[in-house]
């Protein structure tokens, strides 16, 4: 009896096309096509570092000491690193910045007054790095690791040096003779590379929360369809005196409204998450309140930057219940109506963790305009386009959602006003087309 | 008397070349109920879903209250309330809030819109259950909910394919009062299809019968009785569908 239950179920399932393709054959689509997609993008970033440092790395330095061992952190630099050393002579730090911003550099070294004294001492030589960071891209975030390994990297030989040199010496001081003091100037303000790394982090947790909402307002909306289906209503629905165009007004405007709480939910949690996570990263007290009573990254981007941020996760959101109820209509009740939608999550995810690998300040023009032209990639996008300060970015990928908005809008009015949306496509035999229409 | 309903040469194919109505010519006047019966996937529903406007024909030409269903849907939709055979109402509303809901889309008042949520909760004999979310009603009660609903409009045409499907006898006689009551009363012009030929034979000032899509007979169910020389209207059906099959 068990056994015919079983075979019944599984049949009843396995020839259901759509539970098939949902279940079946898109996991392997899609498991197989995102390794393909993740791991092609990270070594594209790893590649665009190693081609950097393989070409040498350009550096402004301020060099206050001019002694012998500031001397020799030139010819390691340029010796072991290829390094092109562009030497800037001014104390003042905004200027020595702001110079090295306008020579198209992305880091300012300082070896501070006294350095070669104080290692000839044997007391630790400062460097200061200052990291000129316009994305918090992978290869950003890999070339901020090159400018630090280039310190550490000088550290050792150092100590290799002095150990050789000298017979007896300090040991503390001759594992490290040289301490390096990273900072980095994001989006006009000067963090510590600490906070940078967890801002970092937080790029790749912050498409989760967009994708949980998107998810859940497809699938309300495919539901909100399939139900009518299920239960029978949509017939009564459309012969009633009213245009077909306010059907799915209505039925849009329910989806719209559910978005807005969504979103309000989603960015009223999150940001106390990305709060919470960047007091943790944060070196010092005023640190962790300067970034992180303004909401982390979010308050790297401003006022400006966080209503366009805002707007994007509405209509990503608005733009899945509508691609919801579209693809929804197409089932036959709600369960079908749901696997319509099931992977939805999926044209979500890609593009926002493209927009991720993709660096607003690096890549190629052509590689961020498709990115920003992706609708789901908005949220993303429009962050990163206000971190690197190019806004047009982040205006492109709302433009783009509101058009792929209007599409979708028009093809689901279309679909309401036809009969398939009723008795379906069928080009099956004839025998279940008569039973599937009822007549 | 003029025609409410005007049906010439209908023909519906769906898609996979299904031929489901077959140049159905048929008239419904003014008043009058008039029963479409058939076996099962002789085309009943479709023809009725056509005059709904739920879906388009093929070719031949459709008129509700002289407005064409291709080219004036809007308006046939204003004059017509329709019952499928299965439907459902809105599980997360009360009995009271759905028929609110279906009253405020034809009445041109909120007063008028009261006048006919009262008349339907009456139709309905759901009593204090009215007030119950339609997800705890019965079959029954939903149907007598949805005949409530179509008829509390008194459009010009009420469409009701299988009016009493679910109702057990005493409720069903119950709904054929109230369409009797609607049509002589209200002039509410009815078209139905029904499986239940007694049905059609008390309710049905005239009758269609219909098969593979074609219209094979017509008239006044005793006039058919006499027609055919039978002892009611099922026989005259068998007879009809029996020599046609």
């Amino acid at each position: 009896m068990l056994k015919s239950l079983i075979v019944k179920e599984v049949k009843d399932l396995l020839r259901d096309r759509k539970i098939l393709f949902a279940m079946i054959i898109m996991p392997l689509i899609i498991y197989i096509g995102m390794g393909a997609a993740m791991s092609s993008l990270m070594e594209q970033s790893i590649k665009q570092v190693e081609e950097t440092v393989k070409a040498g790395v350009k550096i402004a330095l301020l060099n206050e000491d001019n002694g012998p061992w500031s001397k020799t952190f030139i010819e390691y630099a340029e010796k072991y690193w290829n390094a092109t050393i562009i030497q800037i002579n001014t104390t003042n730090l905004n200027k020595a910045l702001n110079t090295t911003e306008s020579l198209g550099l992305r880091a300012l070294y300082i070896i501070p007054p006294g350095f070669s004294a104080n290692i000839s001492n044997e007391k630790p030589g400062v460097i200061q790095v200052y990291f000129i960071l316009h994305d918090l891209s992978i290869t950003s975030m890999g070339l901020l690791s090159v400018y630090n390994n280039i310190v550490s990297g000088f550290s050792k030989y150092l100590s290799s040096i002095i150990i050789t040199r000298t017979a007896k010496v300090n040991p503390a001081f001759a594992m490290a003779p040289i301490t390096g003091k990273t900072q980095v100037l994001l989006s006009g303000t000067i963090v510590s590379a600490n906070l940078v790394q967890a801002l970092s982090g937080q790029l790749f947790v912050l498409p989760v929360a967009p994708m949980l909402v998107i998810g859940y307002a497809t699938s309300i909306a495919a539901m909100s369809i399939g139900v009518e289906k299920e239960e029978k209503t949509l017939e009564v629905l459309l012969s009633l005196p009213i245009r077909r165009r306010d059907i799915v007004l209505s039925k849009l405007t329910g989806s719209l409204l559910i978005s807005l709480l969504a979103s309000i939910s989603m960015l009223i949690g999150f940001s106390y998450y990305m709060r919470s996570m960047t007091s943790i990263g944060a070196n010092s007290t005023s640190e962790a309140t300067q970034i992180s009573m303004t909401g982390g990254i979010f308050g790297l981007i401003g006022v400006p930057g966080l209503i366009l941020y805002v707007l994007s996760v509405f209509f990503a959101v608005f733009l899945a219940s509508t691609l919801g109820l579209y693809l929804g209509s197409f089932g036959e009740n709600v369960r079908s109506a749901q696997s319509m939608v099931g992977y939805i999550w999926i044209i979500v995810f890609f593009p926002l963790y493209m927009a991720i690998f993709t660096d607003f300040a690096l890549d190629p023009l052509a590689k961020i305009l498709a990115i920003s032209v992706i609708p789901f990639a908005a949220p993303l996008v429009v962050l990163k386009a206000f971190l690197s300060g190019k806004i047009i970015y982040g205006v492109i990928s709302i433009a783009s959602s509101i058009g792929l908005l209007a599409l979708i809008v028009y093809l689901l009015t279309k679909r309401f006003e036809g009969e398939k949306l009723l008795v379906g496509k069928s080009k099956r035999k004839k025998k279940s087309a008569f039973f599937k229409f009822g007549f | 008397m003029s025609n409410v309903v005007e049906v010439e040469d209908l023909v519906k194919i769906y898609p996979g070349n299904i031929k489901a109505v077959d140049g159905l010519s048929f008239t419904v006047r003014e008043g009058e109920i008039y029963g479409l019966i058939g076996p099962n996937g002789a085309g009943k529903t479709t023809t009725l879903r056509i005059i709904a406007t739920l879906l388009k024909p093929t070719s031949g030409r459709v008129e509700v209250a002289g407005y064409d269903i291709v080219e004036n849907p809007d308006e046939v939709r204003r004059n017509i309330s329709y019952l499928p055979e299965e439907a459902g109402a809105y599980r997360n509303l009360t009995g009271v809030e759905y028929l609110r809901f279906m009253a405020e889309l034809y009445a041109k008042s909120k007063e008028e819109a009261e006048r006919m949520v009262k008349e339907a909760i009456e139709i309905s004999g759901l009593g204090d259950k009215i007030y119950d979310k339609t997800s705890v009603y019965s079959k029954g009660m939903k149907r007598r909910l949805l005949l409530a609903r179509t008829l509390m409009v008194k459009p010009k045409l009420a469409i009701l394919d299988e009016p009493t499907s679910g109702l057990d006898v005493v409720h069903a006689l119950h709904v054929r009062n109230i369409i009797l009551k609607y049509a002589k009363e209200y002039k509410v012009t009815i078209l139905l299809s029904s499986h239940n030929m007694l049905e059609v034979e008390y309710l049905c000032d005239r009758v269609g019968i219909i098969y593979k899509g074609r219209l094979y007979t017509e008239g006044k169910p005793n006039e058919l009785i006499e027609e055919y020389k039978a002892s009611n209207l099922e026989e005259v059906f068998a007879k009809v569908v029996g020599v046609h099959a």
